[in-house]
């Protein structure tokens, strides 16, 4: 019995029949047997349920998740311009970064070639750094050592050490910091040093030295240094000398009976005569000159 | 002629879908979990997503796609909730008692008589009571046959009946 009123009863919980149609089709009995249970799951006791705040409270949740992916989007690309910046200003780094060029004993001439085409020639031991890219707006050196600088005017060109600053707009000249000695010497135009909080306007052939404090004459046109050197090592000094000859285009005559051997070296900027006393000094020997391309080497112990 | 669904994406469709189907969502999350909070949120979670993958339901599926949704945000809950349980202890079940309190008397009287049955007649219940849904609406969710959902029902209808003819 209780199975077919359940069929029944299922027809109507399945939306088949309604609650009316369900009183038709059981009878009086097996409706009373189940109205209880009919009343009750009809109107199941309900927990409030205020449809309009929660539909406002579900739109407000709504919008507010809605602004996550837009917020998440600007955040990706706030990420994403940060890493673009970060590698923007790498480049940017790498090109300020500063230009390092030391002495080396690999090259044959020590010329440095700066972007406004400004030459510096490097002494020995010598370091300068200066920045590329910047090189336009700021002409700024730092030196180590000493080199001799051809600067195209334009703007204010200064070279900066440890122990002093030079700034000109034009002009050829040397600065040197050997043995914590710092001096410059101005070949042409006009430089300004500032040493130990002192300022000295150079003018052209005039050099300026921190161990003596005193601005000096100077005879040279350019640094002995910037030329190309010509080194020996044990060479016999006939063969120097015919280097020599060469190199500077002049007839030197040998008259040295002993085999000396020769180690050093010459510039090719220097002159004959400077040369010549060099190499006469050291082995105690003499020179001269019988006119300006021709030259004696003799030895005074020779009668 | 093409029959052409109502847009879930209209404010309007998706604001008639949860006045039809919202509470009754609500009410099934409250009954079967007895927790009015959870099946709020639940339920107002279920809507959210329809609405944001309202460009891929049909207008006919949102109900069924909402009491899915419901039901396992629902269940995702009361997991966490039940981890958390022991560490929020006394003080959370002072506040619930309080929140349910003028509907505690209606509430445990159902809530005794759900709890005796079993927990596949009460889901099956619940879901033709709270969420309206048909035998076969049910079966599909469920994955079970007709019959099965025939089944739970009948041992549903009876154990109720018990326990009503028990009480007077």
């Amino acid at each position: 019995m209780e199975n077919q009123d359940i069929n029944i009863i299922h027809r109507f919980l399945n939306k088949e029949i309604d609650l009316d149609n369900l009183k038709k089709q059981l009878s009086e009995k097996e409706f009373e047997y189940w109205e209880s249970t009919l009343d009750l799951i009809n109107n199941l006791p309900r927990a409030s349920f205020d449809k309009n705040k929660t539909f406002d409270l579900l739109l407000e949740k709504r919008n507010l998740k809605q602004k996550k992916p837009w917020k998440y989007k600007i955040a990706i690309a706030a990420s994403f311009l940060f890493f673009c910046s970060l590698f923007y200003f790498n480049y940017q780094f790498s090109n300020t970064e500063l230009v390092t060029v030391a002495y080396q004993n690999s090259l044959k001439e020590n010329t440095v070639i700066l972007p406004d085409s400004s030459k510096v020639w490097l002494n020995r031991g010598a370091k300068i750094s200066y920045s590329k890219n910047e090189w336009n707006t700021n002409r700024k050196i730092e030196l180590e050592g000493e080199a001799y600088f051809q600067v195209k005017k334009g703007k204010k060109f200064s070279v900066t050490s440890r122990l002093g600053l030079v700034s000109v707009l034009g002009t050829t000249f040397s600065v040197s910091t050997h043995d914590d000695i710092f001096s410059v010497v101005c070949y042409s135009g006009k430089v300004a040093v500032k040493h130990a909080n002192n300022q000295i306007i150079l003018d052209a052939k005039k050099s300026f030295s921190s161990e003596t404090n005193q601005i000096s004459e100077i005879k040279n046109n350019f640094p002995l240094f910037i030329g190309k050197w010509i080194m020996f090592e044990k060479t016999p000094l006939a063969e120097v000398i015919k280097s020599i000859e060469k190199n500077k285009k002049v007839i030197i005559e040998f008259n040295i009976n002993q085999s000396f051997v020769f180690s050093g070296g010459y510039s090719s900027t220097m002159e004959i005569e400077e040369i010549l006393a060099i190499i006469c000094h050291s082995f105690d020997i003499q020179y001269k000159a019988i006119n300006t391309n021709h030259y004696e080497i003799y030895n005074v112990s020779k009668p | 002629m093409k029959y052409i669904n109502p847009n879930v994406c209209d404010e309007d469709n998706f604001k008639s879908l949860f006045f039809e189907f919202g509470e009754k969502l609500f009410q099934f999350l409250f009954y079967k979990y007895k927790d009015e909070d959870l099946a709020r949120d639940c339920s107002q979670e279920a809507f959210i997503i329809l609405w944001e993958n309202c460009h891929k339901i049909d207008y006919p599926h949102a109900r069924s796609y909402v009491f899915t949704v419901g039901k396992n945000k629902a269940l995702d809950f009361y997991r966490k909730k039940k981890l958390h349980l022991r560490i929020e202890n006394e003080e959370k079940h002072i506040i619930q008692e309080e929140i349910s309190e003028k509907n505690l008397e209606l509430q445990t009287k159902m809530n005794v008589i759900l709890a005796k049955l079993p927990a596949p007649s009460k889901e099956a219940f619940l879901m033709n009571r709270m969420y309206e849904m048909t035998y076969s609406e049910i079966s599909k969710e469920l994955n079970i046959s007709i019959k099965s959902v025939e089944k739970r029902m009948s041992v549903a209808l009876k154990i109720i009946r018990e326990q009503l003819m028990h009480e007077s």
